[in-house]
């Protein structure tokens, strides 16, 4: 059965290849809000009832154990490993390589295809062990759940992250921002230079940057590490000037981010971290973790 | 100046660590004469990282030279916990050659060393990433000893010891990807970018996850256990240094150009 299982999974990742040959890269935009939403609701909703219904079948079992959670990091690795290689964003003409994605890898059906199945087995592996009266499970439930809120958000997040370049001469109101693609578009907010420092070391390395900046009404001030936040989801960076120039830049360039999944990034990364901080304390340790060693894990 | 002493910070320090190792060979010595010895060692360095850190006024771990100098420093301390904590006589002698090592390669290729750290490294994440960082890549080091140990000699109780050392290393790994996570998105607005060591750094995690994964479901596969230690090993190098052979690292943005 685990054979035959592993065989779908192969031709899945076929499949997977097969599309972006056929219709290029993954389509991103496409899948912005409310899109992504009603996908990660039918995708978890989906993989909830196979697991409730179909639990006690022999692929299920395969599907949800760990057999299948080394398959899937072993394909991650070797989707990273392209990411790894291969220079990413690079010019190319219509090779095989190129239209398999490999030079936009990030965005190729199968990197997408990998990560859905990583994320997939994750899901089944925390449905499979969810409940638990064992306080060391926990550390099971932190390090998996914690990835699993990271996963998901970065992957169902991504189309909703936005990023405008803002090219902000000083003392003048600038309300355009350039997208990725040197797209403009209108800004919810004003934004204005007032002044920009820079300070050096004394081998002319510069040691801080400062931009002093009216956003609407509100002055505020931006350093590289310090951003500024706009609201809940967005946020402002320093992410250039006139070089020659230094302190008397005529210009600063700053980069307004919007990402609406942070939190749920960081409530995901603070499980992790303690599900981590308790894999250090209490390490392989059989009989200090209990029996979570041989239970958990298929 | 200082940096130009470091040879006899190094040279006292593997002494007293070659000593410790030496001793714990032995069949009369009590631990405690290795350990006081290896404690020296640990002591010396420490204190040239110490005076490093003070002379420069900033935190030494910007520089390849810096973080071989915290390497050396950790896998001393790591090689003594290894021997108090499991009693192998012979894992100071390999923690000692393997901090030895890249105390040599320091000594060899002395790097120029100045206070100014770039704006983007000046943050309160920028010392626990890298220290728990090093500390992890030195229980790796001491991971793969163990596990070739283990291959070589086909004894369980060493792969029990490289469990021991892989959880505790992925566990600090784990907390190392997270804080420059965080930090990454307070520097440049992103959790995760994709960026090459960000990438080399999610390919050894995943390496080491399925050395856990695999202890777990197949605990009788010691060898494949063994080799993937040290694949995961080989990926940590690539992490470290190895990407900036790379002609993907030209887009990384830890090559810190200019204001990034």
């Amino acid at each position: 059965m685990k054979f035959k299982v592993f065989t779908y999974i192969g031709a899945y990742i076929v499949a997977s290849a097969i599309i972006q040959l056929t219709g290029g890269g993954f389509p991103m935009h496409f899948m912005a809000f409310p899109v992504n939403i009603a996908a990660a609701m039918v995708w978890t909703g989906m993989l909830y009832l196979l697991h409730s219904r179909k639990g006690d079948t022999e692929w299920m079992k395969v599907l949800e154990g760990g057999d299948c959670s080394i398959l899937a990091l072993v394909l991650f690795i070797a989707g990273c490993l392209v990411l790894g290689f291969v220079p990413q964003q690079s010019d190319d003409t219509y090779s095989l390589w190129s239209r398999l994605g490999v030079f936009h890898f990030t965005t190729s059906w199968i990197f997408i295809a990998i990560l859905l199945l990583l994320m997939s087995n994750l899901t089944l592996v925390i449905l499979r062990h969810r409940s638990t009266n064992k306080w060391c499970q926990y550390r099971f439930l932190l390090n998996h759940i914690g990835l699993w809120l990271v996963l998901f958000a970065l992957f169902f997040g991504a189309p909703d992250t936005h990023k405008y370049r803002i090219m902000a001469y000083k003392n003048i109101p600038e309300r355009m921002g350039y997208d990725v693609d040197a797209q403009p578009a209108l800004l919810n907010f004003g934004l204005t230079l007032r002044s920009f420092h820079v300070s050096y070391y004394g081998n002319g390395t510069p040691s801080s940057y400062k931009a002093e900046i009216k956003v609407d009404r509100s002055a505020a001030t931006i350093e590289v590490n310090k951003p500024y936040a706009v609201s809940w989801k967005e946020k402002i960076y320093l992410v250039g000037y006139d070089v020659e120039s230094g302190s008397q830049s005529p210009y600063c360039i700053f980069e307004s981010v919007v990402q609406p999944w942070d939190y749920i990034i960081l409530i995901g990364i603070i499980g992790m971290a303690l599900g981590a901080l308790l894999l250090f304390v209490y390490g392989s340790d059989k009989h200090k973790a209990g029996e979570e060693v041989s239970d958990v894990m298929e | 100046m200082l940096w130009n002493n470091f040879y006899l910070f190094a040279i006292a320090a593997m002494l007293l660590s070659a000593g410790g190792a030496a001793l714990a060979w032995h069949p009369r010595s009590k631990r405690c004469w290795p350990t006081v010895l290896t404690l020296g060692a640990i002591a010396v360095l420490a204190s040239f990282v110490g005076a490093l850190w003070f002379s420069l006024q900033r935190p030494p771990l910007r520089t390849m030279g810096e973080t071989r100098l915290w390497y050396s420093l950790f896998s001393i301390i790591v090689g003594l916990i290894t021997y108090r904590h499991w009693h192998f006589k012979w894992i100071l002698s390999f923690t000692t050659v393997l901090s030895a090592v890249f105390c040599i390669i320091n000594i060899v290729h002395p790097e120029l060393h100045d206070r100014s750290m770039m704006p983007a490294l000046q943050s309160a994440w920028f010392v626990p990433h890298v220290a728990v960082y090093m500390f992890a890549y030195a229980i790796m080091g001491c991971a793969v000893i163990t596990a070739m140990a283990s291959l070589i000699k086909h004894k369980i109780e060493f792969l029990h010891t490289t469990d021991n050392l892989i959880y505790i290393g992925i566990a600090l790994l784990t907390l190392g990807i997270l804080s420059g996570a965080v930090w990454a998105k307070q520097a440049w607005g992103d959790y995760w970018s994709w960026d090459p060591k960000e990438t080399w750094a999610a390919i050894t995690w995943a390496i080491y996850m399925i050395y856990i994964h695999l202890r777990q479901s197949h605990a009788t596969w010691h060898k494949t256990a063994c080799l993937l230690v040290i694949i995961g090993f080989l990926g940590l190098q690539m992490c470290w240094y190895g990407f900036s052979y790379l002609s993907t690292s030209l887009q990384s943005v830890h090559s810190y150009s200019q204001i990034q």
